[in-house]
């Protein structure tokens, strides 16, 4: 990194040197000798420098321009006059390069065209004021005669633009990897002799005839440029630029032109290179836009491609003309798409006549072998001159279909399920409440004929009441076998015991419940201890416990902040019984008030404002049924819902049989 | 003479023990009532001579529940069992378990004073059954093949629509061939029947 510097400004230095001692090999008179020269490569060089390093090279081309002066221009006695322009050399290129890179944000790669047309004006605006300046500087010091002051300033202005307008890109470039990479990879050697042949050519044209007066046709110097722009871009320019330039030189130097003529073919040359220059660099921009339209259009390709979509286009008249390789795959389509399907025979569910664009919909989709499948599809379309390209992307959700329709056959099960038991228990609730009475007015019945048989046999009265009150027994025995046959009747009895793992009813429960449960902003917990056996029970009607569980929690934590809201569900081996295992449910809601804790389970009792309070108590009736109990866990510490029950294990079951 | 047998009743429900009350005491018992299974259990420490009449459903600790833990405590005393809820397992469950009879509420006084009469005969210790083991077979052996298979499902616990599922058959059919099965084995009511398939399955 130490070592750069050194290296950089030596090479300068030297490279400087050299192409100034190259300017100064066709010499046109006394300017010459002060450095004023029809071409000026060097300070095109100092100007790249300048733009690639920053304000920090000025010191470096100070040193160039003094070192020159005074090797070349004979200017060893004047130290004053080398140090007043080397200064403003320095300084007003120095100063033109910093308003380029941070005012105007120009980018030293020379990516636009704009890039370039800044550069060259400033360019323009500088050399005018080193020209001015310099020219100004040597007539004080008594080198030059006031006389040609504009004269002289004039050419210098013209050396030192051409030495920017034909040296500074091509520094620039060749400083950029980036495009050397590009030049050496796309170079084509014959057509870059062709081209070199040509200027070759230009130039004999110009100057090889004796009769005319050389400007005639110095217009064909513009021809090969042009084929060198448009073919090689901006790197092809410069290089076309340099040559034409030696070129030019070499011409003029062989023809002997004094420095009034000389100085006119340079301003003509800067003409050649300022339109090779905006030609190539356009000519780039394209080639770039193209590029990336390429490289965009490939990455559109894959995207397409890669899509697990089907992604078809197709035109007015339904007609498909490109399908991705999704498309083949869920169309059923044979390797390639066959000519000449229509939309239409895909998705049916489309009108048959005007193509419409549809943001998405639901519709069935039928594959080239007839069978079909549920699609989501979406219908857009691209107007393109005339015509219009729809594209349709199709979505397989038969899987999704199948999820949802099983979810909610099972939510209908379900409420199949909880209707019945729910009449059921009302049955059995009812039979229950309306039995004490009866057995306490068959007992009553009974005790009085007793009391009338003790009062004495032989009463008339009393042998008569015996009868009536046999049938007053009858009766009630009658409204208990009518009691019992309605229970019986409507009693859920189709209970289908099963082996049931527990871990796939607490799955179908958060499936039923998920939607409800976000929307309640409620965390739904699973805790499994890995060993728990499966269960014998009707996993319905477990589920129905579960879900009654749960709707209850949900209810009763709406009055607590969601962030707390927490349902826990657990299933656990019991401790006290290992034929059993212990689910339980368990919420953070504010949990039983302590007078409802007795008689939870017992119908119609209820917190509620609506409900029969009948909940509870089918789940009491489905546990035990199953053989299992249910009870609430009162917790001094913890608050909230803690409801659990049992159920016997399978593998116990199995082992007692 | 030892002192009186004393019929105790546990039911939560004021009605049922009221009217039972009547009931017995004008039937000649000495009784005490009780409206939870716990306060019986303390009461029952004294240990007197005589049966308890057990409700099912209560709150707290349940009839069946108790009938285990007079067990485990060694409190030998027959037990009738008496339920609002006709659960044949239940039923099966209890009776298993050595009770002397089940009863579906509303029963008539005679079948009660008849488990009662019973419970006090076989008193404490007696854990004989009126059913004699030879008997209950050859009248069973009587059934078809069947109508042995409506019988075992019947005392496992089943209604008669899930019999009727079972076998694939019609409810109707399964209401006779319970009716035959009732015939062939004399059996009274369901407890009878269950108390014969239990003393069948026990080793002779």
């Amino acid at each position: 990194m130490i070592l750069r510097w050194p290296a950089i400004i030596g090479s300068y230095l030297a490279l400087y040197i050299v192409l100034d001692w190259m300017s100064l090999i066709h010499p046109t008179g006394a300017p010459s000798a002060l450095g004023i020269t029809p071409w000026n490569p060097p300070a095109g060089l100092s100007f790249a420098l300048l733009l690639r390093y920053g304000p920090l090279f000025m010191p470096a081309v100070f040193a160039a321009v003094t070192l020159a002066s005074i090797l070349f221009h004979g200017l060893s006695d004047m130290p004053l006059a080398i140090l007043a322009s080397a200064l403003t050399i320095s300084l007003v290129y120095g100063a033109a390069t910093l308003v380029l890179r941070n005012r105007l944000l120009m980018s030293i790669r020379l990516r636009t065209h704009r890039d370039l047309l800044i550069l060259l004006a400033v360019a323009l605006a500088a050399t005018m004021l080193v020209a001015v300046s310099v020219v100004a500087i040597f007539a004080s010091s008594g080198l030059l005669e006031w006389d040609g002051f504009w004269n002289f300033a004039f050419h210098f202005w013209v050396g030192d633009m051409i030495g920017i307008a034909g040296f500074t890109p091509l520094v620039l470039l060749m400083m950029d990897g980036e495009r050397r990479a590009a030049i050496a990879q796309g170079s084509r050697p014959w057509e870059v002799v062709l081209q070199f042949c040509t200027i070759t050519i230009g130039l004999w044209i110009i100057f090889g005839w004796e009769s005319t007066d050389h400007f005639e046709y110095s217009y064909v110097l513009f021809l090969p440029l042009i084929w060198i722009a448009l073919r090689g871009g901006l790197v092809g320019a410069t290089w076309g630029i340099l040559a034409t330039q030696l070129g030019l030189a070499l011409a003029i130097q062989i023809k002997g032109f004094d420095a009034d003529v000389t100085n006119q073919f340079q301003l003509l040359m800067i003409a050649v290179a300022v339109t090779g220059l905006v030609l190539g660099s356009i000519v780039d921009e394209e080639e770039r836009a193209e590029s990336s339209l390429r490289d965009s259009e490939m990455r559109l390709q894959t995207v397409v491609e890669t899509a697990p979509d089907a992604i078809l286009t197709f035109d007015e008249t339904g007609v498909i003309t490109a399908a991705n390789r999704a498309a083949l795959r869920m169309f059923a389509a044979p390797g390639r798409w066959p000519f000449g399907v229509r939309i239409q025979t895909l998705l049916s569910g489309l009108s048959p006549d005007i193509m419409e664009v549809m943001p998405g919909g639901e519709m069935v989709a039928r594959r080239l072998d007839d069978t079909s499948f549920a699609a989501e599809v979406a219908i857009g379309a691209a107007t393109i001159g005339k015509r219009v390209l729809y594209v349709a992307a199709v979505r397989d959700i038969s899987i999704r279909k199948q999820a949802e329709m099983w979810l909610k056959e099972h939510e209908a099960e379900l409420a199949h399920a909880s209707r019945l038991t729910a009449t059921g228990e009302m049955a059995a609730s009812l039979a229950h409440e309306l039995n004490q009475p009866l057995t306490a007015l068959i007992s009553y019945a009974r005790a009085c004929q007793a009391v009338l048989k003790a009062g004495g046999a032989d009463d008339e009265r009393s042998l008569a009441a015996q009868p009536l009150i046999d049938q007053a027994v009858q009766q009630a025995l009658r409204a208990g076998d009518i009691i019992r046959s309605t229970r019986e009747f409507l009693r859920r009895d189709d209970a289908r015991v099963t082996k049931v793992e527990i871990a796939q009813i607490f799955k179908a429960v958060c499936d039923l419940v998920r939607a409800e449960a976000a929307l309640n902003q409620i965390r739904i917990v699973i805790r499994f201890e890995p060993e728990v056996p499966p269960v014998l029970a009707d996993a319905i009607q477990v589920e129905q416990v579960i879900l009654n569980l749960i709707r209850n929690s949900m209810e009763a934590m709406s009055i607590i902040p969601a962030d707390l809201r927490e349902i826990r569900l657990s299933a656990a081996l019991d401790p006290a019984d290992p034929s059993f295992v212990i689910v339980g449910v368990k919420d953070s809601g504010p949990g039983f008030p302590p007078e409802f804790a007795d008689r939870m389970f017992k119908p119609f009792s209820t917190t509620k404002t609506t409900g029969m309070g009948l909940g509870l108590s089918i789940s009491r009736s489905i546990i035990e049924t199953h053989g299992g109990r249910i009870w609430n866990v009162t917790d001094e510490i913890e608050c909230g819902a803690d409801i659990r029950f049992t159920l016997p294990s399978y593998t116990d079951i199995k082992g007692e049989s | 003479m030892n002192p009186k047998p004393t019929v105790y009743i546990v039911d939560d429900d004021q009605a049922v023990r009221d009217g039972l009350t009547a009931l017995l005491t004008v039937s000649g018992f000495a009784l005490e009532t009780f409206d939870s299974a716990e306060r019986f259990l303390t009461a029952i420490e004294r240990h007197t001579p005589g049966c308890a009449i057990l409700d099912i459903r209560m709150p707290g600790m349940n009839g069946l529940e108790l009938q285990r833990e007079l067990k485990r405590r060694g409190i030998a005393i027959p037990v009738i069992i008496i339920t609002g809820h006709g659960e044949v397992p239940l039923a099966v469950a209890a009776l298993k378990a050595g009770a002397v009879d089940f009863l579906e509420k509303p029963f008539d006084s005679d079948a009660l004073l008849a488990s009662i009469e019973e419970a006090l005969r076989r008193g404490a210790v007696s854990r004989s059954s009126p059913f004699d083991r030879e008997t209950i077979a050859s009248r069973i052996a009587q059934l078809t093949p069947r109508e042995r298979e409506v019988m075992d499902l019947v005392v496992a616990g089943h209604p008669n629509k899930v019999v009727a599922n079972r076998l694939g058959i019609a409810v109707r059919t399964v209401e006779i061939h319970r009716a035959r099965v009732m015939d062939k084995t004399e059996a009274r009511n369901l407890s009878e029947l269950i108390r014969m398939a239990i003393l069948l399955e026990q080793n002779p």
